[in-house]
């Protein structure tokens, strides 16, 4: 897989780690149809997952901004990584309070899927790193 | 030392280009003159936020020149100081035959949800299941993350949306978003 440039928004992918395919966003995420690119971009990612047994982890932590159609492109990720038996850890900043409090909506709404079979979501808050 | 402006007063009044780029510098724009006025670079964050989201939805839902059947209006962003915090201010035209009924009746699930963040959560869901779905995820964002109370006037094909933020306390940094980020 291929890093991701799109608008103001890059997806760095990390394959350096067996069993985990990694996804790093920085940038602003403030494209008009951001599921045009990032609906593919996760379809290949979860395509390779389910070949070689990974899971997906991605970090959110150094990204500055996201739009509620990047947040509608990723909650529809995480249901399809669901049902496709993909487990998949989110990691955000705690410290950004846009960040904390998207993260935390986002759990809350995927609760219930956690009852149904399938993949395991986690939500994983990151404390400030050392400036 | 905290610095503090006595007279918070003003307006930014603009009118807005078909241009989808037009979001992020607005936003930067925002987030920059506020954070001159407010001694909290999170609330000037909101502000900005809630300024992306409307006129992402005035660029995505409006009637603009560009269309078939230009209607010769346009759109405008205002944000103005109010009594408790900050008052921004959307305005469209709607393209011929749009029914705004859809954007109100998200305005009142807003209302009637028992709290904004079971109004954005519930949306979120709704999202997830049906990839098909468009529209109110950002409107839902608003009241949650800004605690916004918003309204929409609909008059002579015009649509204004408006979103009131409260300031939070002086000196306390980190208060906004006054939902809490209780994840239930």
């Amino acid at each position: 897989m291929q890093n991701l440039h799109h608008e103001g928004l890059e997806i760095r992918v990390d394959l350096g780690t067996p069993g985990r395919i990694g996804f790093v966003w920085n940038g602003r995420a403030t494209s008009k149809e951001p599921g045009k690119v990032l609906t593919p971009f996760f379809d290949r990612a979860l395509s390779l997952a389910m070949e070689t047994g990974s899971w997906i982890e991605m970090h959110f932590e150094d990204l500055e901004h996201f739009n509620s159609s990047t947040i509608a492109a990723v909650i529809q990720f995480i249901n399809s990584a669901h049902s496709r038996h993909v487990d998949v850890v989110m990691h955000y900043d705690q410290s950004q309070k846009w960040q904390q409090l998207s993260f935390d909506a986002l759990r809350r709404a995927l609760r219930p899927f956690e009852s149904i079979s399938g993949s395991s979501i986690k939500f994983i808050p990151v404390p400030p790193r050392a400036k | 030392m905290r610095s503090v402006v006595a007279d918070r007063r003003f307006v930014i009044d603009l009118p807005i280009r078909e241009r989808w780029q037009v979001v992020d510098v607005l936003r930067t724009a925002v987030y920059q003159c506020l954070a001159v006025v407010f001694d909290a670079d999170a609330f000037a964050e909101v502000v900005s936020m809630v300024v992306g989201e409307l006129v992402e939805n005035a660029l995505k839902h409006g009637a603009w020149n560009s269309d078939a059947e230009p209607t010769g209006a346009s759109a405008r962003l205002r944000i103005s100081s109010a009594a408790e915090g900050v008052r921004i201010e959307v305005s469209n035209p709607l393209p011929p035959g749009a029914d705004p009924k859809p954007i109100l009746s998200m305005l009142d699930r807003i209302r009637a949800a028992p709290t904004p963040q079971d109004a954005y959560v519930e949306r979120l869901r709704e999202v997830a299941r049906d990839v098909t779905l468009r529209g109110g995820l950002g409107l839902m964002r608003i009241a949650f993350e800004a605690n916004a109370s918003l309204t929409a006037v609909v008059a002579e094909r015009q649509i204004t949306v408006r979103a009131d933020v409260a300031v939070p306390p002086e000196g306390v940094e980190g208060a906004e978003g006054t939902q809490g980020a209780a994840a239930g």
